[in-house]
Formats: structure tokens, C-alpha cells, sequence
């Protein structure tokens, strides 16, 4: 069954639910939020997102569902905007080690085994292999 | 943006990268799902990580969670209103960022909400405006306190309330009902600007109430046959509305207060409905 590697991180008992908890949260309050994310990086004008807002205000829905209605996250949106989210919003991880809820060792150690796991069974985890 | 962004761009009041900055300033506002959830614990610390880790691009955390059936529809909405509650209303980030003038927003919503010719009478001149001996302190509320006034009195229940009174001076067949319910929500109102303290709008519901309440004990309906009676409350009624834009657009009604026109029409208000009792 598909885990992620936070999830594994919490079964392996590295790390507590609350601790993780508490780290997504430091993490979304300390970076932009995601329209101003689109809007700095230029993937949508300033034209498409008023569209977005006046869409998300009259259908009562969020940014991302007024985005996908109105035919602008494409699959090439989704890649770049994946691509500026790991670029300028530092990793869980990095929050996790700074305040000290994991060391680099245990955090190597479980990546290996988790990396172990998904190589044995790929299709679990969403990889197609080659035939 | 409530269409309310559009008119000001439309009206000159600011261009389209102000809306869009402003529109942006209130989205990072926005208290995450996430936190609400954690928080209200509405769900687990083990589902929210889960939930993290099964997002898919493109896909709302609510939207996450509710197909692993964390949350219900019931639960979505709850926390949708925990965030609008929290978030500053968008007039008051547009004042706030470019310096616009309260007032100006405020007309903007009034021509916007209210199609219908304006029934406030400009009582008084800009200058010197008598405060009819009223003193108000606007005390901090938190934004969740304001919200739940501002939502409770919906443009359903000032509609409601206006055709009750028509009805209730045209003396309908169900006058007796009708003035019964006019009183129930005039009294939620009354306790709804109580509990938000504001103190305007809950000293002009209070008397209005009154008035209400002293149509109930008057049986021979004497009340009715003063000719200012129909036009009072629908002057009272709509200086109460023009509170509710001010309230929404600012926050609070100190705005209201500074401005001597709205100040005239409250004082002109209240002394009318204060005659009729």
C-alpha cells in the first residue's frame, strides 16, 4: 500500500503525528501562499487571476478547482508549479532537522529503507516499470 | 472578490493590479485548512499526515480528506466559515494598502447592493452634526464576533423585514403571525448586534423592537393610523443596512460614526422612531 515518506517516518516511530503535524504547519506559515506563488512566478496574468477570484466567489470553490475550471492548470502548469514549490519552499525535512526532531542519520537511514521498499514494489507506490 | 473588486476598478476607484495585489493580500491571509483541522481537531495528527501524503496535484487538502472520508460536507463548511471569519474583509486590505477613503468603498457597495432609489435622506450638512446627545465607544471584537452579525443579518432578513412591515401596515390577513415572527427577528437581530457589540446598530434595533413590541399590546392598532409609521421603519431599516456595509467594508461601525452624513441619518432615525412610541 502506497505510504509517504512522512507517513513511513510517523510508523517508524521516528518521529510523532503531533511533531509532523506541527512541521507542515510551520512550513505553510512560513512560505507564500499558493496564488501568490502563481502570480510571482508569472504562470498566470494578472487578468486570469481576477478570473480565478471572481470564479473561486461566484462558485464558492478554491483556487485550485476555479484554476482547473477555467483550463489553466494544465499538465505544464502542474510541472512548473511542482518545479517552483521544490525550488523555493524549503522541504519538511529541513524543518524537522533544524529544530532537532530528527537526525541526519536516522532521517538517511529510514530514506534507504523507504527507497528500499519502493524499488521492491513499485507498482504500490505508483511507478510503472518498463517492460 | 463578491464582484464588489470589479465595481471599484470599473468606478476608477483602483486599476486591475491593485485588485489583484489586495485579492493576493487576502489569500495569504487565509488560515490553512490544515491548521483549522489540527486545531479544532477535527481530524487526527496520523490522518492529517495521511492526508498529506495521498494529495495530488491540483487538489485541495478539504478535497483530499474528504475522499478518504475524513471529513464531512457538514464539517467543510465549518471550516470555511472559520476562514472567512478570520480573513480581513477585502474593502478594509484595499483602504489599508492604497490609502482609498473608507467612504468611497462604501458607496460602491451601496450602489452595488441596493439598486432601489435611496430612501436615507442626507439630514444634515457635512459640518457640525448634532450627535442627538449619542456617545459611542467601538470596542475590539475579534473578526469571527463581527462576522457572525454581518452574516446573520443576510439581505434575506432585511428583505424579510421590509415586506413584514408593509404587510404589517397594509394589516394582511396573517397580521397577527407576521407580527409575531417581525418581533422574533428583530429580537435575534437586537441580540446578535449585542453579543457583537455593536453598539450602533443594537441601539437602534432595541428601539425598533420596542415599537414592534408595542404594536403586539395595542389591539386596536392606533400605532397603524400615524402616517409616519411605514416610512420610519423603512428609513430605520435601511440606516441599520448602511451600518451592515460599513461594518463589512471597515470592521466596525467607527467609520460610520466619523462620517456626518451616516451620523445624521442614524440621529434623524432614531428621534422619528422615538416619536412613534
Amino acid at each position: 500500500m502506497k505510504i509517504s515518506f512522512c507517513e513511513f517516518l510517523v510508523e517508524s516511530g521516528i518521529v510523532t503525528p503531533e511533531i509532523m503535524v506541527q512541521a507542515f504547519i510551520q512550513q505553510s506559515k512560513g512560505n507564500k501562499s499558493l496564488p501568490r506563488l502563481i502570480k510571482d512566478n508569472n504562470l498566470l496574468t494578472t487578468d486570469q487571476i481576477l478570473a480565478v477570484y471572481e470564479h473561486q466567489t461566484s462558485e464558492h470553490c478554491s483556487f485550485e478547482k476555479s484554476c482547473q475550471v477555467l483550463g489553466y492548470w494544465s499538465e505544464e502548469f502542474s510541472l512548473q508549479l511542482d518545479g517552483i514549490i521544490k525550488d523555493q519552499v524549503p522541504s519538511i525535512f529541513l524543518y524537522l532537522l533544524k529544530n532537532q526532531h530528527v537526525t541526519f542519520t536516522d532521517l538517511t537511514v529510514k530514506l534507504d529503507e523507504y527507497v528500499a521498499m519502493v524499488i521492491e514494489s513499485p507498482s504500490d507506490f505508483g511507478i510503472e516499470i518498463a517492460a | 472578490m463578491g464582484f464588489f473588486g470589479n465595481r471599484l476598478v470599473e468606478m476608477g476607484v483602483i486599476n486591475r493590479e491593485q485588485l489583484a495585489e489586495a485579492l493576493l493580500l487576502q489569500s495569504d491571509q487565509l488560515v490553512s485548512t490544515f491548521e483549522i483541522c489540527h486545531e479544532k481537531q477535527l481530524i487526527s495528527c496520523k490522518d492529517l499526515v495521511k492526508a498529506i501524503g495521498v494529495r495530488e496535484s491540483g487538489d485541495t487538502f478539504t478535497s483530499t480528506c474528504n475522499k478518504l472520508g475524513f471529513l464531512s460536507q457538514k464539517v467543510i463548511s465549518e471550516v470555511s466559515e472559520h476562514q472567512k471569519a478570520s480573513r480581513q474583509p477585502l474593502g478594509q486590505i484595499i483602504a489599508e494598502t492604497f490609502n482609498i477613503d473608507i467612504a468611497s468603498l462604501s458607496e460602491v457597495l451601496d450602489q452595488q447592493r441596493d439598486d432601489r432609489p435611496a430612501q436615507v435622506q442626507n439630514h444634515v450638512a457635512e459640518e457640525n452634526v448634532d450627535d442627538g446627545g449619542y456617545a459611542f465607544e467601538f470596542a475590539k471584537v475579534s473578526g469571527e464576533t463581527k462576522r457572525q452579525y454581518i452574516d446573520f443579518f443576510s439581505n434575506e432578513i432585511k428583505q424579510f423585514l421590509e415586506t413584514s412591515i408593509q404587510k404589517v401596515v397594509a394589516q394582511d390577513s396573517d397580521y397577527d403571525t407576521l407580527l409575531m415572527k417581525l418581533e422574533e427577528t428583530l429580537q435575534q437581530l437586537t441580540a446578535a448586534a449585542n453579543f457583537a457589540r455593536m453598539q450602533i446598530s443594537f441601539t437602534l434595533l432595541e428601539v425598533l423592537t420596542q415599537v414592534i413590541e408595542a404594536l403586539s399590546d395595542d389591539p386596536e392598532r392606533s400605532l397603524l393610523k400615524n402616517g409616519d409609521f411605514l416610512p420610519t421603519r423603512l428609513t430605520v431599516l435601511d440606516v441599520l443596512w448602511e451600518l451592515h456595509r460599513f461594518i463589512e467594508v471597515s470592521g466596525d461601525e467607527r467609520e460610520f460614526w466619523e462620517n456626518n452624513v451616516s451620523k445624521g441619518n442614524f440621529v434623524g432615525a432614531i428621534t422619528k422612531l422615538k416619536a412613534l412610541l
